[in-house]
């Protein structure tokens, strides 16, 4: 009996390949999440054949072309912030990387986050100001920013593998 | 057999317990995480909730195992300076919202929670700045005016040699007066991309994602990109994109291109799209238009202190009808 992802693959990758370089207007990036997608499949757990072909594999594809929308734009921001830095604070390449993917996990993390929960999370994280002072910035009350904190990093704990 | 959704782990396969290690494992870590809320309130935590959160620590080995991952996550957001995590996190969240897969982001982020957050970092520290709706006007310490238009922010520096005004974010309608100083001061507005030099006038700048969009209305301004030395000068009626590394003229300026700073907007002969994204500019949500009727071409006048109006006027004098989801996620389709 041949492999169902080999016959998947035979069929279809061509066309989600076009799929996708429409979607992105380039064929490097199509090409790599193609790729990508197969390599979701093949590490899914149920390895049976899918009834609709086609739409299993775009909505693997969609939910990377996501990620890779999330990562574009903050690869974007990280290298502004890089940019508006001191000349003697600028870490070196290899930090740089580091730093960057290290990034993109904590921006997933947060994604899920309500805006307000976010906000008093990365203040009190990032910017290590007092409840006192982020409560007086946000025009809620200190008891509400610990409540906040506490379900950030509740959430954060709940999708770490 | 069920599995409670957003669990940390598959229940096991077993037969059901009134409360699975999963259970308890999930209240051990919302435990922690209040603790974790409580012992980072600022300053040193006294040493009362120190001994009772090591009482809390050991009563349970699954309030250890649920401390470790605190850890690691606390562990894990220190692997990048806070004065870099900061503002990229936020940068990218701000700029998200500027696109539509970062709109689609942003609904499942909690709409009323990200729409708090719209403002980018560095609005924090400007001098001026406007909510979404919002529009000000400014007068300067030299006489002239600056004027910001929705969700803007921007940082004055006058010293001794110049008159700088830094955007960072949204437009401003800059009318330069003139400098009552004994050695006259240039006037320029600079962003990330470049800067505009005053020649006695009044001119627009748009700050975009990845250009600076300067309509001139009186006399001239004069142009340089960030990493080229060419100057550009740019006369009334004119306008060009400033990008990093050139400029480069746009031809004549739109209809009105300070029509905003009197409260409309004002199309001749544009794509439905487009209108419908500059009114999303004044609109503290999600505002877009179904594709099929995107190239529609619109005239009109629109008021941007009341998007549901303008939005009341397209559908009054156009074949499109609006549908809210929310009063915050507004579509138009074709009627």
């Amino acid at each position: 009996m041949p492999d169902p992802i080999h016959a998947l693959y035979r069929d279809h990758h061509g066309w989600l390949q076009d799929w996708l370089r429409r979607k992105l207007g380039n064929h490097f990036d199509a090409a790599d999440l193609a790729h990508d997608t197969f390599v979701r499949v093949l590490k899914a757990p149920e390895r049976s054949q899918p009834e609709q072909p086609r739409a299993y594999l775009c909505t693997i594809a969609k939910g990377l072309l996501v990620d890779l929308a999330r990562r574009r734009t903050l690869e974007r921001a990280y290298h502004e912030v890089l940019a508006a830095l001191p000349r003697q604070d600028v870490p070196s390449l290899e930090v740089q990387a580091i730093m960057k993917d290290a990034l993109f996990e904590m921006d997933q993390m947060l994604a899920g986050l309500g805006g307000k929960v976010r906000e008093a999370f990365i203040l009190s994280r990032f910017e290590g100001l007092p409840y006192r002072e982020i409560a007086r910035r946000m025009g809620i009350s200190p008891r509400s920013v610990q409540t906040y904190v506490a379900r950030a990093m509740e959430e954060c704990c709940l999708l770490m593998p | 057999m069920t599995t409670s959704p957003g669990s940390p782990r598959p229940a096991p396969a077993a037969e059901e317990a009134p409360a699975s290690p999963d259970q308890d494992l999930r209240r051990a870590i919302r435990e922690a995480a209040h603790w974790y809320a409580r012992l980072h309130e600022g300053g040193r935590p006294d040493a009362g909730s120190e001994q009772e959160w090591a009482r809390w620590h050991a009563a349970d080995p699954a309030h250890q195992a649920a401390w470790r991952k605190v850890q690691a996550i606390h562990a894990k957001f220190d692997q990048v300076p806070g004065r870099i995590a900061g503002p990229t996190l936020n940068t990218a969240a701000a700029s998200r919202r500027a696109t539509l897969r970062g709109l689609l982001w942003l609904a499942a982020g909690g709409l009323g929670g990200a729409l708090a957050y719209r403002l980018p970092w560095q609005v924090w520290q400007a001098d001026y700045h406007t909510r979404i709706g919002e529009r000000r006007q400014i007068i300067l310490s030299d006489g002239s005016s600056l004027t910001l238009n929705t969700d803007s922010a921007v940082d004055v520096r006058f010293d001794a040699d110049r008159r700088l005004v830094q955007l960072q974010a949204g437009e401003i309608l800059i009318a330069t007066h003139h400098d009552a100083v004994s050695m006259p001061r240039p006037f320029v507005v600079a962003t990330r991309h470049g800067t505009a030099l005053a020649l006695g006038t009044r001119f627009t700048v748009r700050l975009e994602a990845e250009r600076t969009v300067v309509s001139v209305l009186e006399h001239a301004v004069e142009l340089q990109a960030a990493r080229a030395p060419a100057r550009l000068r740019l006369p009334a009626g004119q306008r060009a994109a400033i990008s990093l590394d050139d400029v480069r003229s746009l031809g004549q300026t739109s209809a009105a291109p300070a029509s905003w700073a009197t409260g409309s907007f004002i199309a001749i002969d544009l794509p439905l799209a487009e209108v419908v994204a500059e009114l999303g500019r004044y609109h503290p949500g999600f505002l877009s238009c179904d594709a099929a009727i995107a190239g529609l071409k619109i005239s009109g006048a629109f008021p941007v202190d009341d998007t549901d109006r303008a939005l009341a006027v397209l559908a009054e004098s156009f074949p499109v009808r609006i549908d809210r989801l929310t009063r915050y996620w507004i579509t138009v389709r074709p009627r």
